[in-house]
C-alpha cells in the first residue's frame, strides 16, 4: 500500500458552511456555495494551481459536488477526492433527536438487503457485541456511499471517532478500519487526530505509520493539543505521514507565515486548506509553493 | 505506562456524553474508567467486551456494590438523577453529574438536603464555564470595566429538531422539560455565574414540533443586583450548525459581547486594564490546549477541575447548591409561562 497522497487537499469546510472562527461567516459561504457551480469554479481555478484533490465529508451537499466533479471533463479524471468519515454533526444532532441506541438501529438500516439478512441470521444485540469488524465495515461503507464513481485518494477517520476509539482502548477498531479501506477501497485509511502526540505514539508502536495522520498544526497553536512542544517529537519523525489542518488558524494567519511555519518539520506530506474564492485559492497556493518542499528528504532541525 | 494508582472511576448513563467522559477519564494519566452502567447493554457490552479493563452493568447500584470506586461519573437521563446522586451520597462516593440538576425542583431539593447531611465532594457539568470565551467574558464582567450596567441580552441556538423527537429528552416525565431546561441551562448558570443570583423572571414558551415539552422559550430576568434581562432559547432554529450561545451586556462605560467563537469589547474610557475603544478577542487567540482532547477542550478542563477537587480537597467550582438556584429559575420561568406570563419571584 502506497501512502503517497497530494500535498495541496482542499477542505470542504468553506463549501459546507463551516467556520471554525465565525458561524455567522459559516452561514454566508453556505449561501454562497447553494449553487454547486460555484465549488465547481473554485476547484477548477485550484487545479489549474496544482491543487489535485479534496476532503469530503457526507454532509447533505456532498452528492450534488460529486455528482458536479464525475460530470466535469477535467476534475473526473484528475481531482481526487478524501472522504472524511463519518459526518460526525449528523450522529451527534441524531442522538440528542433519538438517542444512542435508536440512532444506531436507524444507521444499520441503511445497509443492503443482503447486509442486513447476514446482520439478521446472526441475531440481534449478539451482532454488535460480537461482530464488531462487520460493524465498523459496514458503517464506512455505508458512509461511503456518496462517493461512488470518484476518484479517492484516502478516505479518513474523523478525529471524534479517532480519537474517542483511542482512549476508550479498542485497537482492533483501528485496524479494522484501516484494512476494510485498504482492501475494499485500495486507498489508504487515513485518520484526524487532536491528540496528536498520543496517536503518534500508538501508531508507531503498532507498525501503522503508513497511515496519514491529520492534526492542527499553527504557529498560534489553535487547535494544537497538548502544545506545539509536545508535537515536535511526532513532527520531527520522517516516517509520520503528517498531514496538517488549521494551517492559517481559522484566518488569524497569513498563508506566507504559515507555510514558513510548516516549512520546518520533515514529517509534513501535504496540506488540507479551505479556500472560499479564486483569489484566497491563488494567494494560499501560491504560498505553499513558495515555503513547502514536500518532496524533500527530512530537514535540519531549525 | 501503569496506572495501578490511578483514580477508579464508575460511569452511569452509557449515551453520547457517557461515552465522551468515558474516553477522556480514561486517557488522562491519573484516571481510568474501571466500570460502566446502562440499562441497555447494547453498547456498554460492546465496549467491555473490547476492553475487558471495564466491567459492564445494567444496574447503578450494583455496580456500586461491587466496584472500588474512588469517583462516579453521572450521565444517565435527567429524572434518573436524584436517585443517582442519592445512592452516591449514601455510599460516600464523590461524584460529577451532568447539567441540568434534576427534572424536577423536588429532586434536586432532595439531592441538596442529603449533601448538607453528609458532605461529599461532587460538581454538576454546566462545562459552558470551561469555554475560553465565556471564562474570558467574565474576567471582564468582573473586572467592572463597563462601569454601571445597563441591561443583558442572552440567547442560545441549535439546529436539531425539525421532527417530532423520539427518546427521553422528548419525554416531560423523563426530561423535565424541553430547551429551556437542556439548553437554556447552560446560559443561566453563565449568566449567574457573571452576574449573581436571579430574583424575579416572566416568561413565555413555544412547542414546534414537541408535545410535552417547549422547543423555544423567551425568559425576562431580574438579577438580586438590579440589573434585568433577557434569555431568547430555541432548538428548531435553521442555520445553527452546533449550539451557539450569545450574551451581550451594556454599560456606562460600554459593551461586551461574548460568544463561543469570542469576545467583543468596545469601552468609551480605558478601564480595569482594557483599553479604550475596540479589543476583539477570537478563538485562536484565547485557545488553550489540552492533555486530552475528545470533542472540545472544555470538557477536559471540568473534568480535571474535578479530579483536582478529589486530589486537593479544595471546594466545588460548580455545586448543586448552585445548579439549584438554576433550577429554581427554570422552575419559575415555566410556572410563569403556564399564568400566561405572570411574574414569579424565586
Amino acid at each position: 500500500m502506497t501512502t503517497k497522497i497530494d500535498s495541496i487537499i482542499l477542505g470542504h469546510n468553506p463549501f459546507f458552511g463551516i467556520d471554525h472562527l465565525s458561524a455567522q461567516r459559516g452561514n454566508e459561504k453556505s449561501q454562497r456555495f447553494e449553487d454547486v457551480g460555484k465549488i465547481i469554479e473554485v476547484l477548477k481555478h485550484s487545479h489549474s494551481l496544482g491543487a489535485r484533490g479534496m476532503m469530503m465529508s457526507t454532509h447533505p451537499r456532498a452528492q450534488s459536488v460529486s455528482k458536479a466533479i464525475l460530470e466535469d471533463s477535467v476534475l473526473s479524471s484528475s481531482w481526487r477526492v478524501y472522504p472524511l468519515v463519518p459526518y460526525i454533526q449528523k450522529y451527534v444532532r441524531g442522538s440528542n433527536e433519538k438517542g444512542l441506541g435508536n440512532l444506531l438501529v436507524e444507521t444499520l438500516s441503511q445497509a443492503t438487503l443482503g447486509q442486513k439478512l447476514g446482520l439478521l441470521l446472526r441475531g440481534g444485540k449478539g451482532l454488535i457485541t460480537k461482530d464488531l469488524k462487520q460493524l465498523v465495515e459496514l458503517l464506512v461503507d455505508i458512509e461511503m456511499l456518496p462517493f461512488q464513481k470518484l476518484n479517492l485518494g484516502a478516505i479518513f477517520l474523523h478525529d471524534v471517532v479517532t480519537d474517542l476509539v483511542f482512549n476508550l482502548g479498542l485497537d482492533n477498531a483501528f485496524e479494522y478500519f484501516r484494512d476494510h479501506v485498504q482492501k475494499k477501497y485500495g486507498v489508504p485509511a487515513a485518520f484526524v487526530t487532536k491528540n496528536l502526540p498520543a496517536i503518534h505514539r500508538k501508531f508507531k508502536a503498532n507498525g501503522w505509520l503508513d497511515s496519514p495522520i491529520m492534526a492542527s498544526l499553527n504557529s498560534v497553536g489553535f487547535y494544537v493539543n497538548p502544545s506545539i512542544e509536545a508535537c515536535q517529537e511526532a513532527l520531527f519523525d520522517p516516517n509520520l505521514n503528517f498531514v496538517a489542518m488549521n494551517s492559517l488558524a481559522s484566518g488569524h494567519l497569513s498563508p506566507d507565515d504559515a507555510y514558513k511555519f510548516l516549512a520546518r518539520y520533515p514529517a509534513l506530506r501535504s496540506v488540507v486548506v479551505g479556500v472560499s474564492r479564486k483569489e484566497s485559492a491563488t494567494q494560499t497556493i501560491g504560498a505553499m509553493s513558495r515555503h513547502l518542499k514536500f518532496e524533500l528528504p527530512p530537514q535540519e532541525k531549525l | 505506562m501503569t496506572k495501578s494508582h490511578s483514580i477508579r472511576i464508575g460511569i452511569t448513563g452509557f449515551g453520547k456524553m457517557g461515552l465522551l467522559h468515558t474516553a477522556i477519564l480514561n486517557g488522562f494519566e491519573d484516571s481510568k474508567v474501571v466500570a460502566v452502567s446502562d440499562p441497555s447493554p447494547m453498547i456498554t457490552k460492546v465496549l467491555s467486551n473490547l476492553n475487558p479493563n471495564i466491567h459492564a452493568y445494567e444496574d447503578l447500584s450494583e455496580m456500586l456494590e461491587k466496584e472500588p470506586l474512588d469517583a462516579v461519573v453521572i450521565a444517565s437521563p435527567v429524572s434518573f438523577h436524584e436517585s443517582a446522586a442519592l445512592a452516591c451520597i449514601e455510599k460516600g462516593i464523590p461524584f460529577f453529574m451532568e447539567k441540568p440538576l434534576v427534572a424536577h425542583l423536588q429532586q434536586g431539593k432532595n439531592i441538596c438536603a442529603a449533601l448538607e447531611k453528609k458532605p461529599t465532594p461532587h460538581m454538576i457539568g454546566f462545562m459552558c464555564r470551561y469555554i475560553e470565551a465565556f471564562q474570558k467574558g467574565q474576567e471582564v464582567v468582573l473586572s467592572k470595566a463597563l462601569g454601571r450596567l445597563h441591561r443583558v441580552s442572552a440567547s442560545i441556538y441549535v439546529a436539531q429538531l425539525f421532527n417530532k423527537g423520539v427518546g427521553w429528552r422528548y419525554d416531560r416525565k423523563v426530561s423535565g422539560g424541553g430547551v429551556l431546561l437542556s439548553q437554556g441551562s447552560h446560559v443561566l448558570d453563565l449568566l449567574t455565574w457573571y452576574f449573581g443570583k436571579i430574583t424575579r423572571v416572566n416568561a413565555e414558551v413555544t412547542s414546534l414540533y414537541s408535545s410535552e415539552i417547549e422547543d423555544a422559550a423567551h425568559v425576562m430576568l431580574e438579577f438580586q443586583s438590579g440589573l434585568r434581562g433577557v434569555l431568547d432559547c430555541c432548538w428548531s432554529k435553521r442555520f445553527h450548525r452546533t449550539p451557539e450561545t450569545r450574551i451581550e451586556v451594556a454599560g456606562d462605560n460600554g459593551t461586551l459581547t461574548v460568544t463561543d467563537d469570542g469576545i467583543s469589547l468596545y469601552l468609551d474610557e480605558s478601564a480595569s486594564g482594557y483599553q479604550k475603544g475596540w479589543t476583539n478577542l477570537t478563538a485562536p487567540e484565547l485557545y488553550q490546549g489540552v492533555e486530552v482532547d475528545v470533542g472540545g477542550g472544555q470538557y477536559t478542563r471540568e473534568l480535571r477541575d474535578f479530579l483536582n477537587i478529589l486530589k486537593t480537597g479544595k471546594p466545588s467550582p460548580i455545586t448543586a447548591q448552585q445548579a439549584l438556584h438554576v433550577q429554581h429559575v427554570i422552575e419559575a420561568a415555566y410556572l410563569s409561562a403556564e399564568r400566561k406570563g405572570t411574574p414569579e419571584v424565586i
